[in-house]
């Protein structure tokens, strides 16, 4: 029973976490940052 | 006279660890030197297997003052046993890592949990052989096939098994070009396994610097018991990907990693001790590894085949395989087995999502399992 719940719960964790990155490219139309930088 | 010289001789042969060696020290020390042969003739993980063969070598040798407490290697071991030395690795790993593919592709995350299907499998099959709780929830992260977290859950869940879970987690790491194939061309079609996908979207500078922030905030608000870990990770990589601190990610991936490496390596050789290790436990964890490794293989490429089927063909299944964590490993197979079927199918960045969203999974599922099981 802890293997499903977990084998469950962490399915709906790593969704999460694609939805979060789903929503990354977002990110752009807020601002931007140099890509090109060095020390 | 006479007397007293022999009674010496005695007395000085007896502070030997001639006069201690059973016949399963002997066969300790010949596993030691396997391992160093794998390491230094087939080249399998020699990072790893040098250490932990020497030091099981010299741990099997009796009285050895190296693993006595106050020894270096007792000391290298207190260093894994306080939980000190899988975040610094960590640590290392996130400053070494492009999460670039993962963040481009965020669809292919999900087989990072579709992968860790063996961990469960393993960890129902140990209960079922009669470990307990703790100790199936320890055998069963073998089948994430990440060394740091392995050895993070074991110390916390069953430090007893350290020894045998470690050995087999590295050992299956580094045979996964041998396991994983079979298992993957008997699971997917020939045209399947020709799939070329599209490349993926460019992903920023803004993008890889938020990335760390957000999931160390969110694996530390919802796992607090492997936030150490992830938290590490995300700062390796936030040095890394800010650019500005190339002298910190250059020494978290290079010194830091090359002086933990020999730390952990040390360490886990170090707790092979015959009368510890040569026991039907470890024959029992090792083929359980084995199970978690197979059927986390074969649940990340049906999984795969699924989202295959559902987005119209445009993903090629073999990047399943892939969400087990061993980074880059198990990307490096799938791109291997792609390449036996079309040389021109470069599937290394398509696998490398699942792949880096497989060390999140076990991570994930980890945390999960110390969570319900009431371990902090």
């Amino acid at each position: 029973m802890l293997s499903i719940i977990d084998f469950v719960l962490s399915f709906i964790f790593i969704a999460g976490i694609g939805v979060l990155l789903k929503l990354s490219p977002l990110l752009n139309r807020i601002g931007e940052v140099d890509e090109d930088l060095s020390e | 006279m006479y007397e007293q010289v022999m009674s010496f001789l005695v007395v000085l042969a007896q502070q030997t660890g001639l006069a201690h060696l059973w016949w399963g020290n002997l066969v300790m020390i010949a596993v030691g030197a396997v391992l160093i042969y794998l390491a230094i003739s087939k080249k399998y993980e020699p990072f790893l297997l040098i250490g932990i063969g020497f030091a099981c070598i010299v741990s099997n040798v009796p009285g050895s003052d190296l693993t006595q407490p106050g020894g270096l290697f007792n000391i290298a071991y207190q260093g894994v046993a306080q939980l000190i030395v899988p975040p610094l690795i960590f640590l290392g790993v996130g400053a070494m890592t492009d999460f670039g593919p993962m963040i481009a592709n965020p669809s292919l995350v999900i087989l990072g949990a579709a992968a860790h299907l063996g961990i469960f499998v393993a960890m129902i099959a140990a209960k079922a052989i009669g470990f307990t709780i703790g100790e199936a929830g320890a055998i069963g992260i073998i089948g994430g096939a990440d060394g740091p977290m392995a050895i993070y859950v074991t110390m916390k869940l069953a430090p007893h098994l350290l020894p045998q879970i470690s050995v087999a987690a590295y050992s299956y790491m580094a045979l996964m070009p041998l396991i994983q194939p079979p298992i993957m061309k008997l699971l997917t079609t020939k045209a399947e396994r020709q799939i070329v996908m599209e490349q993926t979207r460019f992903v920023s500078r803004l993008e890889r610097i938020v990335f760390p922030i957000v999931i160390a905030v969110v694996v530390n608000f919802l796992l607090p018991p492997v936030a150490p870990l992830i938290t590490m990770m995300m700062l390796g990589n936030l040095f890394r990907e800010c650019m500005l601190v190339n002298r910190l990610a250059d020494t978290a991936s290079n010194e830091i990693m090359n002086v933990i490496t020999i730390v952990l390596t040390v360490a886990i050789g170090s707790t092979m001790e015959a009368s510890q290790f040569l026991n039907i436990q470890t024959l029992q964890i090792i083929l359980l590894g084995l199970v978690a490794f197979v059927f986390g293989t074969a649940s990340g490429v049906v999984t795969a085949r699924i989202m295959n089927k559902i987005s119209g063909g445009k993903i090629n299944p073999l990047v399943g395989s892939a969400g087990i964590a061993s980074v880059p490993i198990a990307a490096r197979v799938s791109h291997m087995v792609a390449q036996k079927e079309n040389p021109y199918n470069f599937l290394i960045m398509h696998a490398m999502g699942p792949n880096l969203a497989g060390v999140f999974g076990t991570a994930i599922s980890g945390g999960i399992m110390l969570a319900l099981l009431g371990v902090k």
